[in-house]
């Protein structure tokens, strides 16, 4: 049931994405990206929180998964607080830029977690 | 390991179980029951592990020695260059057609001049000539009649070089390839017309118009374009013709895949796009990466295109000339009002027309939903010229809520749609891994039951395309899908980092769907794969008469004939007329000096079905494929001097090994 209302709260982040208005290079589309970004996360986390909890149950698919998706999600905290700096610097370009990236490492973190969440519900 | 217990079947629950499921296969009632099967099942299917659901996917994927399948696949090969024949239930691979790539086997692009002339056709255009010799094939496409696949011919794209093939289906071989002018890459290839006038692909990565024409991209906007091609197909020829031909320019977007309207839409085109942003990449100078750059929009444009239109503008000689091919010029495509674009979700993949003609899906990337747009919708935006503005190029822009149908929530990463014939369509979904069945509105479901989620499964994993019998033609048939998956990470013994890919195939029958059987792919990334009705092929069982040239799809004036067979000197050429038989070659011997020209004209003479010889000549890189009939040339220069040994390379008889020759080569003097 967790798992359900992640994907459902995870697929609410996508609609809500994918309704961004472009405005792109302004402080309000920088915004707007951090937000989507800050929000992802909060869910893909709850996915791989939950995957700490359950374990990789000794598979080493599921194990390589959750590892992948850490990465993932490494890599966004780590341009995510890029973007930040810039948003400090009001460099609103490149930080929205950077937010969207953020947001696509995001989505590469939910790809792996949730593959290894569907191999650990199969077994 | 699933414990038999879960299911709370006894012995007797489950030998009950398997019996009604060979019940309704059939099997009972067939003739060559055995008493005892049940049991005998039953042992089998507990020492396996096999559990009920496994043991119904046995048997409705199962085809015993010598049955067939009830359809084939056209599986585009990826990397390999090549496509994949594939039955259907059983999974077997039937058939790996030589196309863009060397095939030895084949003897395709292996010492027969035929392929040899074959494969350098389709070379670039500029620059040194040299041959190439793999392919990034992506979409086949089969000849469509009335929108239906008449069985005729196979077309494939190489996205990598843009390039179409044509693939004959009376032999299943490759007749021509064409490298696309003006173009350098086409993911979105091939499509055909409902009737197959044209093949259809759009040109992905933006270049300068065309390709091999410099521009910095600091001038992309202004320079670099897209082009949708339209590739004439005389049907008569089986050939892809210039006279005809014409391509569209359209703004630097990355126009990914198109399909072709039918029914009520035919004679428009619908083509996604994925970069309307422009933007132009360059991690190094401290720009945000194509993924980023690209997916900064929150819509990209769904092309829209007037073919019928289109053509009446080169006939009016309104294209222009560009490396000898008409090109209607973008200017005169926005003042012709050939093209129009419709606001789609972000980063979409698949454009997929409904069989009616009328809905037509489109899925983002990065979206959780499939739209719907009409094309009466679209049509009456276009007669009231309801635009809500243009793009920086002046193409109209139709107001999204004018257009728009309907839009469902189906699940993280849809990408493609596929129709079956109870008026469902079924979505592949990359990012979480499904395929989802959702119901259509009117006139296949009213009311409530009409845009409804219906199912989703599970598939391993990252599924691409997806296919459904004869799902993309006017007349779906149901029965089974295909989920095309990139990864398979834990389905199949390792054989090493390199996966082999996935292909699912799923009962759709019922309500529900059903998992049946994991096929691994290993020779390359396929990506879009038609199924079509066996019955609807009518394939040669050998070619039609002995001294038949595939390359012409006629006897060959020069083939050598049985007790035709000579050896004739002119000067530095030696030319030989060869037959091949079980189990020898004629002649065997073949004297030639050290530099002279060879060529050898052989012949497989046998009428009998599945005869087929080799022709190799060691050292000289050289094998061919001789199936019954067929007539071939050989062409090459004796530089080497020394004996080699020829054979055949099929184990064609008993006394196969012994079906062989020498080719003497004596040193120049």
């Amino acid at each position: 049931m967790k798992t359900l209302l992640s994907l459902i709260t995870l697929s609410a982040f996508f609609m809500i994405a994918s309704a961004l208005p472009a405005l792109a290079g302004s402080k309000e589309s920088a915004l707007s990206w951090q937000k989507q970004a800050i929000d992802t996360r909060v869910i893909v986390a709850s996915v791989i929180g939950e995957l700490d909890k359950t374990g990789d149950k000794g598979n080493d698919a599921a194990k390589d998964l959750i590892a992948d998706a850490k990465m993932w999600m490494e890599k966004a905290d780590e341009i995510f607080s890029k973007a930040d700096g810039e948003m400090g610097k009001k460099d609103f370009e490149k930080a929205g830029s950077n937010y969207n990236m953020a947001w696509q490492y995001l989505v590469k973190s939910a790809t792996a977690a949730l593959n290894a969440k569907s191999i650990l519900g199969g077994s | 390991m699933i414990k038999w217990t879960k299911f709370g079947l006894g012995g007797l629950g489950l030998a009950f179980l398997i019996g009604l499921l060979l019940l309704f296969s059939g099997v009972l009632e067939s003739k060559s029951r055995q008493p005892g099967l049940s049991g005998n099942a039953e042992q089998i299917a507990k020492a396996r592990g096999l559990t009920p659901a496994n043991i119904e996917a046995a048997l409705k994927t199962y085809v015993p020695t010598g049955k067939r399948d009830e359809y084939l696949m056209f599986a585009s090969g990826g990397h390999s260059g090549q496509v994949l024949v594939i039955g259907v239930p059983s999974m077997r691979l039937l058939k790996v057609i030589a196309v863009f790539t060397p095939e030895p086997w084949q003897g395709f692009g292996q010492g027969s001049e035929e392929s040899a002339i074959l494969l350098s056709s389709g070379n670039m255009t500029v620059g040194k000539q040299r041959t190439l010799n793999w392919g990034d094939t992506h979409h086949p496409a089969l000849s469509e009649t009335n929108g239906e696949y008449d069985g005729q011919f196979l077309f494939i794209n190489d996205k990598a070089n843009a390039r179409i093939a044509v693939i004959d289906l009376r032999d299943f071989e490759t007749k021509q390839i064409v490298k696309t002018p003006n173009l350098i890459s086409n993911h979105g290839g091939a499509f055909v017309t409902p009737n197959t006038e044209y093949i259809i692909s759009g040109s992905q990565y933006a270049t300068p118009l065309p390709f091999h024409e410099y521009a910095p991209i600091e001038q992309y906007k202004e320079k670099y374009r897209g082009l949708i091609v339209f590739h004439k197909f005389d049907r008569q020829k089986g050939k892809i013709v210039a006279e005809g031909s014409f391509q569209i320019e359209v703004p630097p977007y990355w126009q990914d895949l198109c399909d072709p309207g039918k029914k009520v839409s035919e004679g428009w085109i619908f083509c996604n796009s994925f970069n309307t942003e422009m933007a132009t990449g360059g991690i190094g100078q401290g720009k945000p990466p194509f993924e980023a750059g690209a997916s900064q929009r929150d819509m990209d444009y769904l092309h829209v295109i007037n073919m019928r239109k289109a053509i009446q503008i080169v006939k009016q000689g309104k294209a222009k000339k560009v490396s000898g091919v008409d090109v209607i010029p973008l200017d005169v495509a926005v003042a012709e009002e050939i093209l129009y674009f419709v606001p789609e979700a972000k980063s979409p993949h698949g454009v997929d027309v409904a069989p009616d003609g009328n809905y037509i899906v489109i899925s983002g990337k990065l979206d959780t939903h499939v739209t719907i747009f009409t094309f009466d919708r679209i049509m009456k935006a276009i007669k009231n010229k309801n635009y809500e503005g243009k793009d920086p190029y002046g193409v109209p822009i139709l107001k999204y809520n004018d257009v728009v149908e309907a839009q469902l929530n189906i699940g993280l990463g849809p990408l493609h749609t596929q129709f079956d014939n109870k008026g469902y369509a079924y979505t592949s979904v990359f990012i979480e891994s499904t395929v989802a069945k959702w119901s259509l509105g009117p006139p296949y479901h009213e009311g409530e039951k009409a845009w409804q989620l219906i199912d989703k499964i599970p598939i391993h994993y990252n599924v691409g395309h997806i296919v459904c019998a004869e799902g993309d033609t006017v007349t779906p048939d149901g029965k089974y899908c295909v989920s095309l998956n990139k990864w398979s990470i834990d389905r199949f013994n390792e054989v090493g980092p390199l996966y082999p890919q996935n292909f699912q195939l799923l009962d759709i029958t019922g309500n529900k769907m059903k998992l049946l059987y994991d096929m691994p792919i290993g020779i390359g990334e396929p990506h879009y794969v038609q199924m079509i009705k066996a019955d609807k092929l009518s394939p040669w069982k050998v070619y039609p008469e002995v001294g038949f040239n595939p390359a012409t799809m006629s006897k060959d004036p020069n083939a050598a004939m049985l007790g035709k067979e000579r050896i004739v000197r002119n000067g530095n050429k030696v030319e030989v007329w060869m037959t091949a038989l079980r189990s020898r070659f004629n002649p065997e011997h073949i004297k030639v000096m050290e530099g002279d020209n060879v060529v050898i004209y052989i012949t497989n003479v046998e009428r009998a079905r599945d005869a087929t010889h080799g022709f190799a000549i060691s050292g000289y890189n050289i094998n061919l494929s001789l199936e019954p009939g067929e007539s071939s040339t050989v062409r090459f220069t004796a530089d080497k001097p020394g004996v080699y040994p020829f054979y055949c390379t099929e184990f064609c008889s008993a006394l196969h090994l012994e079906m062989a020759g020498y080719l003497f080569v004596e040193p120049k003097k």
